[in-house]
């Protein structure tokens, strides 16, 4: 069955069988992805591909006031109706949930654009394999420090087709391109990665070279080791770094699902000034090209430019139709879903603006800070208080303005809303890293151990 | 479905194909989570699909299918046996190291079939758990998860290995959370086994969400942990995340071939101190990351990695045995049929050893003794780990003092293990589900109580 057809179906029985409202979400995708290494002792090696093909469809029913969900990978009229069985059995089992109020009406989906580059349809797995061999040889030429380089693709295409009872149907197509470069070097017993990965919507956006260029910068940088004291430091976040401190630090902190449970740092803070007033953020799902772009969310709302942060002043949430209906509010179309999994919230394109310097003056600026590009353990970050305490690396050491070397052992410790409070200022080395679009970030008086 | 997959391996040779490898999966799971009374999800799902995997000329090729007619079966032949080719060219050939042919049939003992109890069951399970929680305190919050996953599986080689698996698990989680003026806490619990549903009995989900509740509650009266370097004993789920985390990924003889594990070439070598002595065992019976065979059907070991601080071997496929000659220890393990198998640990654990716990902390005179894990993240290549406590208190002159919150530490593997410089009789374990290359694979890691010098603490206060 096709996907479209599918949830059509899989709504127009829930209906029948019972269901007072229903809707169906069900995805396809292609995943093709290539990898080689090149090792300083075993020359290129360990070329690979995979290819996944993926389908199934899930399916939300609410009877009276009680929802529940169910999925299948077998598109078939028969295993189709043996998940909708569960799911209403199922619904009727559990309480009624006095907050739901409805599955959303159906409006016209957001025009959006460069989500699908159908050049990848038939994924160039010969060229790409080319081009890493040459990133492969080429890189390992620069420096007979660098052990082991990696480099690979991905070319993923997923369509995507979403009904509900009350008038939505619609499916649309999207893509996604990643390729990687890092290197691993090594000397007088220092190890260290310089790496870089990019992941576009369009084959003739992804730029591999860069990949190269930044990877050797960083693993050269690395090599170099610097030492700088523990205590109040200045900071800059890249933004590699800063989307995981972000992701679970601030973008868990809007999700309505974590507000309205009082779980969030956020909670009752609508209008308070978070931030210095120089910081703006924007949720936008209707970027052209955004990693996040689509026309509908997972609910089939449409998507749309939400304002979080106004100068400072916090603005909103992240709602779903779910959250929304429950302040009497309309969804900000962040409802995300899997087949296999229930409705969730997750950020669009979360667009960081300011005032922005070059990032030389940013760097040139500070006597003595430290540069990160990577953090671990931001998933422990304690919503409720907002405190993260993480070990900064990659990270370097800049004093006098100047990147002089790696810092190792660095952890940096507070909590997102003191860090917010730190902010001064950005770069204009905008990227676009999952939901992140920002520049280099920097914070003062951050509270670093090492 | 074996003949069919009998079928389509024997069509791979025929096609010019090294070795061909059908791993075919029919799995029902069940997600259910509760929050503060209400069910806020519970997904049951049913999911079938073929993996096939191709070795062409030296290059391997990966494919996978939800179509299991004939025709979807040829067309992901077709495509696997395409990239491997593409695989193969300019790069040395991969190779396999001899496995025993294998004919078998081998079930988890299971008592309840998980697709037999009705939803209402694992969900009242589920209720009860949120209720002992929130019986502690008015001022608790809780959020219980339940999973299960009931799997027949096939693997077949064109070797003529042909292995048919049922195996069922469950896994249980809560996490309580204690709030007081502008303050929550909050503590974790987890408990999974191999087995169906009679296990729910003996894995005491509600004395566990009662225990969790109180720590959170407790724990709201801590202090920010302090940040420097400090001796710090951890716990035997912290040492479990430590031999997991920071030495089992490095021990994966995949990353050691890559060039991104810091224990490359060290095999032989002493990195550790006398104390340190880790396992990786499949074999255990129940325990959550065993399993009979892998999933290239190589028969499931128990490995010694490290020996009183001497690095013994590494993790193996049958690729990476082959390149690097060494013993195959049957750790190729694939998430489901989506996934191509890649070496994965399976129950990892430091050995225990003669200390008691007060022995261990007698001489601090300042340290930290951390509880528990709360996530942790390394990176092999740099050697570097970083991980989260539940909770922690202060050591001072050989005594329990001051309770902590907020603890993470970080340090460098080679290092650590070092400066391991006790480890107590006692032994812990932990059950996840451990993130490696988009595959999330079941598994546990566990120690005794064990005391490292100079850990860098990164603490706000």
């Amino acid at each position: 069955m096709k996907l479209i057809e599918a949830v059509s179906f899989a709504v127009k029985k829930s209906l029948e069988m019972g269901a007072n409202q229903a809707d169906a979400y069900a995805s396809k995708s292609s995943s093709t992805s290539i990898q080689a290494t090149n090792d300083k002792i075993g020359g290129i090696k360990d070329r690979r591909a995979t290819s996944e093909m993926v389908e199934g469809i899930g399916i939300r029913v609410a009877v009276g006031k009680s929802i529940a969900y169910a999925y299948t990978t077998i598109l078939e009229e028969e295993s189709i109706i043996k998940s909708i069985k569960e799911a209403i059995e199922l619904a009727k089992l559990k309480e009624p949930d006095p907050d739901f109020k409805s599955l959303p009406p159906a409006k016209t989906p957001t025009s959006v654009h460069k989500i699908f580059d159908k050049n990848i349809l038939t994924p160039p797995i010969d060229e790409a394999f080319e081009e890493i061999r040459t990133i492969l040889s080429e890189t390992m030429e620069k420096n007979p420090n660098f052990n082991t380089i990696v480099s690979g693709y991905s070319f993923t295409w997923i369509e995507k087709a979403i009904a509900n009872s009350l008038g939505i149907e619609t499916s649309f197509k999207e893509s996604f391109i990643g390729t990687t470069v890092y290197i691993i070097a090594e000397k007088e017993g220092i190890r260290c990665i310089g790496g870089k990965s990019q992941n576009r919507r369009m084959l003739n956006e992804i730029n591999i070279k860069l990949c190269q260029e930044e990877a050797i910068k960083y693993a050269e940088l690395g090599l170099k080791k610097a030492k700088i004291e523990g205590g109040e430091k200045t900071i800059i976040f890249q933004p590699r770094a800063f989307v995981s401190l972000m992701g679970y630090g601030f973008i868990r902190a809007i999700d309505a699902y974590n507000v309205q449970e009082g779980k969030s740092y956020l909670t009752n803070k609508i209008n308070s000034q978070i931030a210095p007033e120089s910081l703006t953020l924007i949720d936008d799902g209707t970027m052209d090209g955004g990693l996040r772009t689509t026309p509908v969310d997972a609910e089939g709302v449409p998507s749309q430019r939400n304002i979080i942060i106004e100068k400072g002043v916090l603005k909103g949430y992240l709602y779903d139709s779910y959250t929304a209906f429950k302040e009497n509010k309309e969804s900000t179309g962040n409802a995300t879903r899997q087949f296999r999994s229930a409705i969730s919230i997750s950020p669009r394109n979360q667009i960081i603006s300011g005032e922005t310097m070059k990032l030389e003056e940013l760097i040139g600026d500070v006597k003595e800070g430290v540069l990160i590009r990577g953090v671990m353990g931001a998933h422990s970050t304690n919503i409720a208080t907002g405190a993260f305490s993480v070990s900064a690396n990659p990270a370097y050491a800049i004093i006098n303005g100047e990147i002089v070397g790696t810092v190792r052992g660095c952890m940096v410790a507070g909590t997102f809303q003191e860090l917010l409070s730190k902010y001064a200022g950005q770069g204009d080395d905008v990227e676009q890293i999952s939901f992140l679009i920002a520049p280099s970030i920097k914070f003062e008086r951050v509270r670093v151990s090492i | 479905m074996k003949d069919l997959l009998e079928w389509i391996v024997n069509i791979g040779r025929e096609k010019g194909a090294n070795y061909v490898e059908a791993r075919y999966q029919k799995f029902f799971s069940t997600r259910i989570e509760v929050r503060d009374g209400k069910v806020i999800s519970a997904t049951p799902g049913i999911e079938r699909g073929v993996a096939i995997r191709s070795l062409v000329k030296g290059g391997w090729g990966f494919s996978t299918t939800n179509d299991i007619t004939k025709e979807g079966l040829l067309k992901a032949l077709e495509n696997s046996i395409k990239i491997a080719r593409q695989a193969s060219i300019d790069t040395e050939p991969i190779e396999l190291a001899p496995a025993p042919i294998v004919i078998d049939k081998v079930e988890v003992p299971v008592k309840e079939l998980l697709e037999e109890i009705p939803i209402s069951e694992k969900i009242k399970v589920l209720l009860e758990a949120d209720k002992a929680a929130r019986n502690v305190a008015p001022n608790i919050k809780a959020t219980s998860n339940y999973r299960d996953y009931a799997e027949e599986k096939i693997i077949c080689t064109s070797e003529g290995t042909s292995i048919e698996i049922k195996n069922s698990w469950i896994f249980f989680g809560i996490w309580a959370y204690a709030r007081e003026a502008g303050l929550i806490q909050s503590y974790r619990d987890r408990f999974a086994m191999l087995g169906g549903f009679e296990i729910i009995g003996k894995m005491k989900i509600s004395e566990r969400s009662k225990k969790a509740a109180e720590k959170a509650l407790k724990l709201l009266k801590a202090k920010p942990a302090p940040g420097g370097k400090f001796t710090v004993v951890v716990n035997g789920v912290l040492a479990g995340l430590l031999a997991h985390e920071a030495i089992g990924h490095a021990s994966e003889a995949d990353s050691v071939l890559r060039g991104i594990s810091v224990l490359r070439g060290k095999i032989g070598e002493k990195i550790g101190s006398e104390h340190v002595t880790l396992i990786d065992d499949a074999t255990i019976m129940g325990r959550f990351g065993s399993d009979v065979y892998d999933d290239e059907g190589v028969r499931a070991q128990r490995k010694v990695l490290i020996q009183n601080g001497i690095l013994k071997g590494y993790l193996t496929n049958r690729e990476t045995a082959n390149k690097l000659g060494l013993p195959l220890t049957a750790n190729a393990r694939a998430q489901d049929y989506r996934f191509p198998p890649i070496v994965r640990m399976t129950n990892t654990y430091f050995q225990p050893g003669d200390m008691t716990f007060e022995e261990l902390i007698e001489d601090i005179k300042y340290g930290i003794y951390a509880i528990g894990g709360r996530g942790g993240q390394v990176s092999s290549a740099e050697g570097i780990f970083q991980f989260g406590a539940q909770e922690a208190y202060l050591i001072e002159h050989g005594e329990i003092t001051k309770h902590l919150r907020d603890f993470s530490m970080s340090g460098f593997i080679l290092e650590t293990l070092k400066n391991v410089s006790g480890v107590a009789k006692d032994f812990d374990i932990y059950p996840s589900f451990c993130g490696k290359a988009g595959q999330s694979m079941r598994n546990t890691c566990g120690g005794p109580h064990m005391k490292i010098e100079e850990i860098i603490v990164g603490g706000r206060a």
